[in-house]
């Protein structure tokens, strides 16, 4: 009994995903619950399984291609099932064959109406090789799946390759040449990853949408450093980004709008308040949300982000982790910054940047002395939020944060 | 001991080999690759297979622009290819079956004249009291730098896919008919010209019609360009020109360089024969015998008009004095077309000549924008151009632009050749609705009767 294995939709806001590498290979055995390939969605990697037991007899894409949700991706079945399997997906309908159905691995297909004057027809290329376009009209850059994987790794295009070999069908070892006689080159052509398109789109559509203005204000940390170092001491890590959260936690529950979102037809107040821990990863930027922060102790905030920055780490969140924030905090502490913006995460009102704790000098009582302090720069959605009402709000996280023992 | 020995299997060979062959002669023929030569093999035929089914194109094209068709669908250029390499063989092999019916014997490798009356091939020696060469041509290379990063002709021929982006050095024959198939495939293309006429040997007025279609198809073209160096960056052709003193960059795919063919003298030692030659082609009598006897050339190792109908006539010619029936060449009536997209053709002389020769003519158009077959055809583009002499009211050139030129000259060639009158023309019926109408209306018109234009 033949089954056809489909790419699950898995709850993304995408319903495109790359193939990594496959885990299972044509031949296998396979059990259910068993992982046959793994995909990478916009923001995680995800494994794929298998529900049915058999043998993996075909795949129908390779490492590296674009798969939609809903694509027949594999075939599981017993051996003897083979026969009736198509090479590969049957369309609907069948056309009329003509007398020369000998169809050549090199057939190029190009539309006899180019779809802008002069120009000839789109190759067939995988989102990452759009770049540069081939050397010759109709042509599918074909590669091998090591090849493929071996010019992700390398960040080069197949279509570079292409046009510098003259080759269409490209192993892994025009890749490495390429590679060697490449240094010193004029032109760096980098594929595009799932998690930079993404973070790409929802930046411009942020800044595009979104009417935003910035406000400042310095906090003086001694007290937080304090209570870090405490915790530290009696066995509780936390983070400056569970206080923070914690603070702004606090803050948000006299001006409720802070967590909110705008609407054309309402502004939405949020019951809970989720907090988006901004983590950078090499390739990129994620989010994962630690959920009703205002409900819960910071030890078990503390521990909870710690988890979910480990996840982030290793790609291994779940959708629902990074879904359903109110409030973004980005701390580029560990850097020298002494302060920077951030841009809004959709559909949230309000982001809060944090530079790095300075020591600065600062008048106290009259006196000259020497303070950690660190400047919070928050973007607000001017739609909702005014000037005073974000300048209350800060004006209390900043209570907040220099007496920490106000929030009990 | 043979009759004739003939160095190349080409259109002056073969059809030597044939002539011989047929009046019961023995003849051996020398081919070093096909039989057919270039125009079978890497010029006339495949690029008219291309120029054909670029012309289709074309023409679904314009009824989808009309919308007579909707969604035209796909083609492929690869399965193009091959249909031209199945035609060409099919052709090469026919050359071989006729050879072998007149009993020639074709041997195939490279062969060296050693002697006015010794062929040496393959290790084996051939004697005969007449020879004839029939080498050929082949493309030349211009002395540019990064000429090496370009291809000629029959590489151009080989591919099996179209390049995006082509430049084309040359405005010939062969580099605007190359430009026209692959512009009709889908690649960007630049032709640029050294001098600053196309076609200074043919008639100016049609010259320029022909040169604002391929502007119109989308073929940009530079004359007085000067290619001066091609250098290869990441896989793509840099070609840096210059014209009117500013210097130019275009970036190609792939560089055809067309600029012009010369003898092919492999084989043939001319200092050690004691062969004359001119401007590297072999000196010809007009019984097409070199300047040493016995030995005879024809075709395009002769330079001349370097077609393969000249070929055909000229080693007719040269076989017919071997027979002893010899007659002088006379290739002044010489029909010679251009196929692009629609083609040009041309015989006997053009106004320019008519009048540098101080000549009394009289000039007569007939546009095919007035031709009631051409625009059932949806094909009003073209002018037929007809010059007769004042004096004898004889045909002196015919010269044509428009859908199947090349089909429509050799009626003008027999009026030229024959000597008819143009009122003698006007008496022949010819059909209607036909193409053929235009060119007889537009010698009408050079005498003040044409019927359908004012």
């Amino acid at each position: 009994m033949l089954n056809k294995i489909t790419m699950p939709s898995a709850g993304q806001n995408t319903d495109k995903f790359t193939i990594i590498r496959w885990v299972k290979s044509v031949g296998d055995p396979v059990t259910r619950g068993d992982v046959l390939l793994e995909v990478e969605t916009d923001k995680a990697t995800l494994p794929v399984e298998s529900f049915a037991k058999g043998t993996l007899l075909q795949v129908f894409f390779n490492d590296g291609d674009t798969v939609t949700a809903g694509d027949v991706i594999a075939l599981v079945g017993e051996k003897g099932d083979a026969e009736e399997a198509p090479s590969t997906p049957v369309p609907a309908e069948t056309y009329v064959a003509t007398q020369d159905t000998e169809s050549d691995a090199g057939d190029d297909y190009v539309p006899i109406q180019p779809s802008a004057p002069g120009s000839a027809a789109t190759p067939h290329a995988s989102a990452s090789v759009k770049n540069a376009p081939p050397a010759f009209v109709g042509e599918k850059i074909q590669a091998s799946p090591a090849a493929k994987k071996s010019a992700r790794d390398r960040s080069i295009s197949l279509a570079q390759i292409a046009a510098a070999t003259g080759k269409t069908r490209i192993k892994a070892a025009d890749v490495a040449a390429f590679e060697n006689h490449n240094g010193g080159q004029v032109c760096d052509i980098l594929p595009i990853s799932s998690m930079r398109k993404t973070i790409a789109t929802r930046m411009l559509a942020s800044t595009t949408s979104i009417p935003s203005y910035t406000v400042e204000v310095e906090v003086d940390m001694t007290a937080l450093q304090e209570l870090r170092e405490h915790s530290r001491q009696t066995g509780t890590r936390m983070a400056y980004h569970d206080l923070f959260a914690k603070c702004v936690a606090t803050a948000i529950a006299d001006h409720p709008l802070i967590n909110a979102s705008y609407t054309d037809d309402g502004i939405i107040l949020h019951q809970k308040i989720n907090v988006g821990i901004a983590v950078a990863l090499e390739e990129g930027l994620i989010v994962p949300v630690v959920k009703d922060v205002a409900a819960k102790r910071l030890g078990a905030i503390a521990a909870e982000s710690a988890a979910l920055v480990e996840k982030a780490r290793s790609g291994k969140l779940a959708p629902n982790e990074m879904q359903e924030g109110t409030i973004t905090i980005s701390n580029l502490g560990s850097f020298p910054v002494s302060r920077f913006t951030a841009i809004i995460n959709p559909p949230e009102t309000c982001i809060l940047a944090i530079g790095g704790i300075m020591n600065r000098p600062t008048i106290q009582n009259g006196n000259l002395v020497e303070r950690p302090i660190v400047t919070i720069t928050a973007t607000f959605d001017h739609r909702l939020i005014d000037g005073a009402y974000g300048a209350a709000f800060l004006a209390d996280l900043k209570g907040y944060i220099e007496a920490p023992a106000s929030m009990l | 001991m043979y009759d004739l020995l003939i160095l190349g299997g080409g259109p002056a060979g073969y059809s030597a080999a044939i002539a011989a062959g047929r009046a019961g002669k023995r003849v051996a023929v020398f081919e070093g690759e096909t039989v057919g030569g270039t125009c079978l093999n890497v010029g006339c035929i495949p690029t008219k297979y291309l120029l054909d089914k670029g012309s289709l194109l074309g023409r679904i094209r314009q009824l989808s622009g009309s919308g007579i068709l909707r969604d035209p669908g796909q083609f492929s250029y690869s399965r193009i290819a091959k249909g031209k390499d199945a035609v060409v063989k099919k052709l090469t092999d026919g050359v071989a079956t006729l050879l072998k019916n007149h009993r020639v014997e074709l041997i195939n490798g490279e062969a060296e004249l050693s002697a006015p009356d010794t062929v040496r091939c393959c290790g084996k020696e051939y004697t005969s009291k007449n020879v004839l060469l029939a080498t050929g041509s082949e493309p030349s290379q211009p002395p540019i730098p990064g000429i090496e990063a370009t291809v000629n002709s029959t590489q151009l021929l080989a591919l099996h896919a179209v390049p995006r982006r082509l430049v084309v050095i040359g405005a010939g024959v062969i580099g605007v008919e190359l430009a026209s198939a692959m512009k009709a495939f889908g690649s960007e293309v630049v032709v640029l010209e050294m001098m600053p006429e196309l076609f200074p040997g043919e008639e100016r007025e049609i010259v320029n019609l022909v040169a604002r279609q391929i502007t119109k198809s989308g073929i940009t073209i530079h004359t007085n360009a000067r290619v001066n160096r091609i250098e290869v960056c990441d896989g793509a052709k840099k070609v840096m020109w210059q014209k009117d003193g500013k210097e130019m960059i275009t970036m190609a795919d792939v560089v055809l360089a067309a600029s012009g063919r010369k003898a092919r003298l492999t084989g043939i030692d001319v200092k050690k024969l004691g062969l004359e030659t001119n401007n590297g082609a072999i000196t010809v009598n007009a019984r097409m015998m070199t300047s040493i006897p016995g030995v005879y050339a024809a075709g395009d190792v002769v330079g001349g008009w370097q077609l393969a109908h000249s070929a055909y006539y000229e080693a007719e010619c040269a076989v017919a004095d071997m027979l002893g029936h010899g007659y002088d060449a006379d290739e002044r009536v010489m029909p010679r077309c251009i196929y692009t997209i629609p083609s040009f053709a041309a015989v006997g002389m053009t106004s320019q000549k008519a009048a540098a020769g101080g000549l009394q003519f009289r000039t007569g158009r007939f546009p095919f924008a007035a031709s009631g077959m051409a625009l059932a055809e949806d094909s009003p583009e073209g002018m037929a151009l007809v010059i007769s002499d004042e004096k004898t009211d004889t045909v002196l050139g015919a010269h044509l632009f428009g859908h199947a030129a090349h089909e429509l000259i050799s009626t003008a060639t027999i009026a030229i050749s024959s000597g008819i009158r143009v009122q003698q023309w006007e008496k022949i019926i010819t059909p209607h609705p036909s193409l053929s109408e235009a060119l007889q209306e537009a010698a009408l018109a050079s005498i003040g009767i044409a019927r359908h234009i004012i």
